[in-house]
Formats: structure tokens, C-alpha cells, sequence
């Protein structure tokens, strides 16, 4: 290892678009992919490490949550209620588009708080709403016939009460 | 599958809009150096789909009762992930060790005179969330009515059947679960039993019922009986209902036994009337029996009175009277070991709360994160016990749904129910490998 202490080291990453991100060693540890990659490496890594299924946009979210969270948890006493405020205006800043593409980029590159988050998300913003709005959230083609459509309705009347109107 | 809009991100955020060689101070004000080298346009981006797998992680959030409503409705895959006996493993795993709001508490009961056949169903009472003085509702119920709920394991319930046909009587064991609207059939169990327990096996992952038949001719039986795709009856030691003590002999409090998750026994308190108390256990996976003390009494405590078993906080709890001044709950920390008992509270007696006339049990329920106790009092009405600051709350619960006439509302306090807690889960008979229905015992729900 090199005589820099690891906060210092820089690891430049790049996305698909080629633009380069230049990210504390700190950080990358949190990329569980990238820091794969850095271990296997026999020699220090110099060159940027390319990212072919992350897109600018992705990346630049991902540090932003990961540089605010290290902030957060460094000892700052109030920082529990800061991080709330923060996961939650971060969590509405997106389309349903971008959620899941942070998703993918998220689990590509394996940042779990990040994704366990998002996850979670998700989950909420589901759970009461109508069949059609989640079809169209995940894009999914109903594939039942309209006689077991019929059938399952009819099972299951009593479950549909409570639920939002999209 | 169908896409959705293609997304138009021509507009990147700040941090992405890169010039050469200079610093760019991106939205959250970290100074990266962002260097953009060749002038790729950039790539058209289909709408993202996400991968099973993650689609699964995301299910896996969301409690068991929204996931039943999901489960029918969007797809077929989606129908065969939620349905599946991994997924329903994963998801109480979770809504136990992770994440309890995945599921909610809940009390099944049953009437024990049988001239008025019921089965009900409500939410525990929760002392935040319902607006004061609302009364919780018994949610209607449709379908078979058996005789008894014997008790209740990770979301199934097991029911006491009788039918008769030609041949005589005939008694049975059914699984249900409410949350999914799932039944097994009836089970032979042999002939009543005077003695049970139902629980499950974490070793072998099955689900068991014990029991002690009182067999046609005359004699009793232990036996545990395994739920698969071959029901399975094992004779055991027999269970006996006293056993000598210090003073005299112990006798069996209570007829059916509290299992304790994750440890595979059932417990029953045995109580002696010169004031000795012990707890008897048998193992489900072994199918052995043990015993072991209930806590040292304090030395103002000249007696147990009432002694009762219950779960609290997923420990095994004992609770008692003393002195006709307060009740004592315990905890068990860690199962079987005797020094692990906890003193958890002393509950004074109110006027409230107190039946002059006897000497009946005050019988924990759940209590919640905020340490409110739910209980049932010995005047026979629920309560809520605030163990911070004392303070105790009737909660309203409406029966009217529940079809017994209306001589005997829920909110009336009588003898007239026995109630089972179970937490909702999405696991189904069929995954036991029983033939599975759905439609014969279904809760038809308003908004739970």
C-alpha cells in the first residue's frame, strides 16, 4: 500500500457517458463493487476504473447520499434528524424513473445502506396504492385471462377496502 | 412487458455537467474534481426495469396484509413469488427479527358454550393508534365454525374440529391462516383433547400439535401429531396432569401450553397451593420433558396466586398475584435458564381491574414498544395498562359482527370467549404440504 493514509487516496471512477468522478478512498469503500475490484488489483489502481452500467446521473446521487451520510455520522450530536430531513427530500427529488434507476446503479454497485434505503422506499409508496398504479410503476403486463381476472376478484373482494385512489 | 414513458433526462443535475479541466462544485457542495474527457452524447436510456430479485427485495418490505392484496391482482409471477413457501419464510423471518410493523397483532376467539358456535376476529388495540373512544371492531367472519382455536404459531392458527357422521364422532386439527384466507382440512386427531399445544419444530421445519386424548376407551394418550403431506401421530410419555411437590402435589393450571418461538417447547405452569410454582416444558424436537422454576419470590411475597404463562416481547412471562395487592409480570431473557428471570413490572391492584369475588388471573397479552401492557382483567374486559405511569384504559371493542345474540357483547366482560394473540404472516397450509382452500373460513374485511 502506498505511504498516503486511505482518506486521502483518491479513486477516480467513470461512468458511462465518460465523465470521470473523482471520489475519496473513504467513499469508495461504501461501493462494494468498486472496492472488489480495488482488492483484486494487484497494483494500486491509477487509471480510472470504468463503470459501464452506471450513468452520470446515478453516480453523482450516489455520492451526494454517501458524502452526506459520512457527514452525518461523524459525530455530529443532532445529525439523526438532519439525515431524516435529508433521506426524505432526497427520496422525493426523484421519478418513479429515476428511483429505479438508482436502484439498479445502486445494486450493480452494491452500496448497501443506500439500497436498503431505497428498498424501503419503494415499499412504502406501493403498499396502499391501486393494481394499476403499481403495474405501472414496475411496468408490468397484466397476464391473467379476463375469467381468472373475474375469479380473483371475487375471492378476494374483502381486500381491496383502505386501499388510495392513483 | 409493457414500458412505461421513456424518461427525458437530457436535464442533468448540476454535479453531472462537467467542464474541461475545471472544478465543478456539485448540488451537495462537495468540491470533486470532475474532469470530462471525450464528448460521448449521451447514450438513449431505456426506462429501467428492475431485476426479480429486486423486485423481491422490495416485497419483502411490505407487511403481510398489503402483500395479500398484491398478491392476486398484478401478475402471475408476482402471484407465485408471494404465494411461495421461501418467500413466506423470508418475510416472517424478517417481520421478527428485523422489522415488526411487516405484521400486526391480532386476537382470534372462540366461544366456549357450545350453543353459540363463533369465531372472531380483531385488532389488538393499540393505545396510539386508535383515536379515543373508537371502539375496535370484530371484523365479520364467513364460513366454517369449529368447535375451539387451540392457539396460534407464526401466523396459522390451529383449530379444534368435532363432526359427526355415521360412524360416531370425529375430532380434528385445521390449520387457518386469517391473514391469507387459507385452510387445510380436518386432521384425525383420535378424540379430544384434555391437554394441547401447538407449535413449530425449527430444526425439523415442521409444525406440530400435542395433545392429550382421551381415547374411547377410556384412557389417555400423549401424542404429537406432525402436519405434512403425511399427517404423522407419536406416542409419547404421557403428559401428567399432577406431579408431587415439597408440599403436597402440583396441579395444571392451564390446559393449553405457550410455545416460545425459536426454542420448540411448550410450556404449562403447574401450581402447588402451599405456594409453589414450577414450569413444565416438553420439547417439540426432542419430545422430551423438563421443568424449571419460576423466579425466587421476593421475600414480601407470601404467595403465588393465579399463576400464568404468556409471550411477551417474544419471551417467555409469568405472571402472578400476590397478596391481593398487586400482580407481578416476568420476563425469561433466555429461555430455560432459571436466572434469567426479569422482573418486568408490579402491577397494583385498581378497583377497576379487580373481581372481588375471586381470585382470577390478570392475563397479559402483547405489550408494545411504548411498554403499554394489553391485558385481560379478571373482571374479564380487556385493558390497557400504561406501565410508565400507571394509568389503565378500557378499550372499546365491538362484537356485533361476531354473531353470538346479543346477551353476550364482547365489551360485557363475561366468561363467555377465549382469545388467542397470532400476528399475521403470509405462511399457507399448502406450504406445509397439506391441501390447501380458500374459501372456507375468510375474514371479509373492512379496512384493517
Amino acid at each position: 500500500m502506498s505511504g498516503i493514509s486511505d482518506t486521502e487516496r483518491m479513486i477516480t471512477l467513470k461512468t458511462v457517458e465518460g465523465t470521470l468522478f473523482d471520489v475519496k478512498s473513504s467513499i469508495a469503500k461504501d461501493l462494494k463493487t468498486v472496492q472488489a475490484f480495488i482488492d483484486d488489483s494487484d497494483d494500486d489502481v491509477t487509471s480510472p476504473i470504468p463503470l459501464p452500467n452506471v450513468f452520470t446521473r446515478e453516480l453523482s446521487r450516489i455520492l451526494d447520499y454517501l458524502n452526506n451520510h459520512h457527514r452525518f455520522r461523524s459525530g455530529i450530536e443532532k445529525a439523526d434528524e438532519e439525515m431524516a430531513r435529508y433521506d426524505a427530500e432526497f427520496a422525493k427529488s426523484m421519478s418513479h424513473e429515476e428511483l429505479k434507476a438508482l436502484i439498479l446503479a445502486a445494486n450493480y454497485l452494491n452500496v448497501k445502506d443506500l439500497l436498503e434505503f431505497l428498498n424501503q422506499t419503494v415499499a412504502d409508496v406501493i403498499q396502499n396504492k391501486s393494481v394499476e398504479f403499481v403495474r405501472n410503476f414496475f411496468g408490468i403486463e397484466n397476464d391473467y385471462t379476463p375469467e381468472e381476472e373475474e375469479k380473483l376478484r371475487n375471492e378476494n373482494e374483502w381486500a381491496f377496502n383502505g386501499v388510495e385512489q392513483d | 412487458m409493457r414500458r412505461g414513458p421513456i424518461h427525458d433526462d437530457d436535464h442533468h443535475h448540476d454535479a453531472a455537467v462537467a467542464r474541461k479541466g475545471r472544478v465543478v462544485t456539485p448540488t451537495g457542495g462537495w468540491p470533486e474534481l470532475i474532469r470530462c474527457t471525450t464528448t460521448t452524447p449521451p447514450p438513449s436510456r431505456l426506462p429501467p426495469i428492475l431485476l426479480d430479485e429486486l423486485i423481491e427485495e422490495i416485497l419483502l418490505r411490505i407487511p403481510a396484509r398489503s402483500l395479500v392484496r398484491l398478491r392476486d391482482r398484478i401478475c402471475s409471477s408476482w402471484r407465485t413469488l408471494i404465494s411461495s413457501s421461501q418467500f413466506a419464510k423470508q418475510h416472517l423471518r424478517r417481520s421478527t427479527t428485523v422489522d415488526p410493523t411487516l405484521t400486526h397483532p391480532l386476537i382470534a376467539y372462540f366461544s366456549i358454550g357450545y350453543a353459540y358456535p363463533t369465531i372472531g376476529v380483531f385488532s389488538v388495540p393499540s393505545p396510539v393508534e386508535n383515536p379515543p373512544h373508537e371502539p375496535t371492531k370484530v371484523v365479520p367472519y364467513k364460513g366454517r365454525r369449529p368447535r375451539s382455536i387451540i392457539d396460534s404459531c407464526n401466523g396459522l392458527l390451529c383449530l379444534y374440529n368435532v363432526e359427526r357422521d355415521d360412524e360416531g364422532l370425529h375430532h380434528g386439527a385445521m390449520l387457518w391462516n386469517p391473514c391469507i384466507g387459507s385452510t387445510s382440512q380436518p386432521v384425525e386427531i383420535g378424540g379430544p383433547f384434555s391437554v394441547s399445544g401447538f407449535g413449530y419444530d425449527h430444526v425439523n421445519d415442521k409444525y406440530k400439535l400435542f395433545g392429550r386424548v382421551y381415547k374411547k376407551s377410556g384412557e389417555y394418550v400423549s401424542r404429537i401429531i406432525t402436519f405434512g403431506p403425511n399427517i404423522t401421530w407419536r406416542t409419547i410419555e404421557d403428559f401428567s396432569c399432577s406431579m408431587p411437590s415439597p408440599h403436597g402435589t402440583f396441579s395444571l393450571v392451564s390446559s393449553v401450553g405457550i410455545f416460545v418461538n425459536g426454542t420448540g417447547t411448550l410450556n404449562w405452569i403447574f401450581h402447588d397451593c402451599f405456594r409453589y410454582v414450577v414450569v413444565r416444558s416438553l420439547d417439540l424436537v426432542k419430545e422430551t420433558y423438563n421443568q424449571f422454576p419460576l423466579p425466587d419470590r421476593d421475600l414480601d411475597d407470601d404467595c403465588f396466586m393465579s399463576p400464568l404463562l404468556c409471550i411477551l416481547r417474544g419471551c417467555l412471562a409469568a405472571c402472578y398475584e400476590n397478596k391481593r395487592t398487586h400482580w407481578t409480570v416476568w420476563l425469561m431473557k433466555e429461555y430455560g435458564v432459571p436466572q434469567s428471570w426479569t422482573k418486568l413490572v408490579v402491577i397494583p391492584h385498581h378497583p377497576l381491574l379487580v373481581n372481588p369475588s375471586a381470585g382470577f388471573p390478570l392475563q397479559p397479552i402483547y405489550i408494545f414498544k411504548n411498554n403499554v401492557l394489553l391485558a385481560k382483567a379478571p373482571n374479564h374486559k380487556f385493558v390497557l395498562l400504561n406501565l410508565n405511569d400507571g394509568s389503565i384504559d378500557f378499550p372499546n371493542i365491538d362484537s356485533s359482527n361476531d354473531g353470538m345474540p346479543k346477551l353476550h357483547p364482547l365489551s360485557k366482560g363475561l366468561t363467555s370467549r377465549t382469545f388467542r394473540l397470532y400476528h399475521e404472516s403470509l405462511v399457507s397450509p399448502s406450504h406445509l404440504g397439506l391441501q390447501s382452500c380458500s374459501s372456507e373460513m375468510r375474514l371479509v374485511k373492512p379496512s384493517l
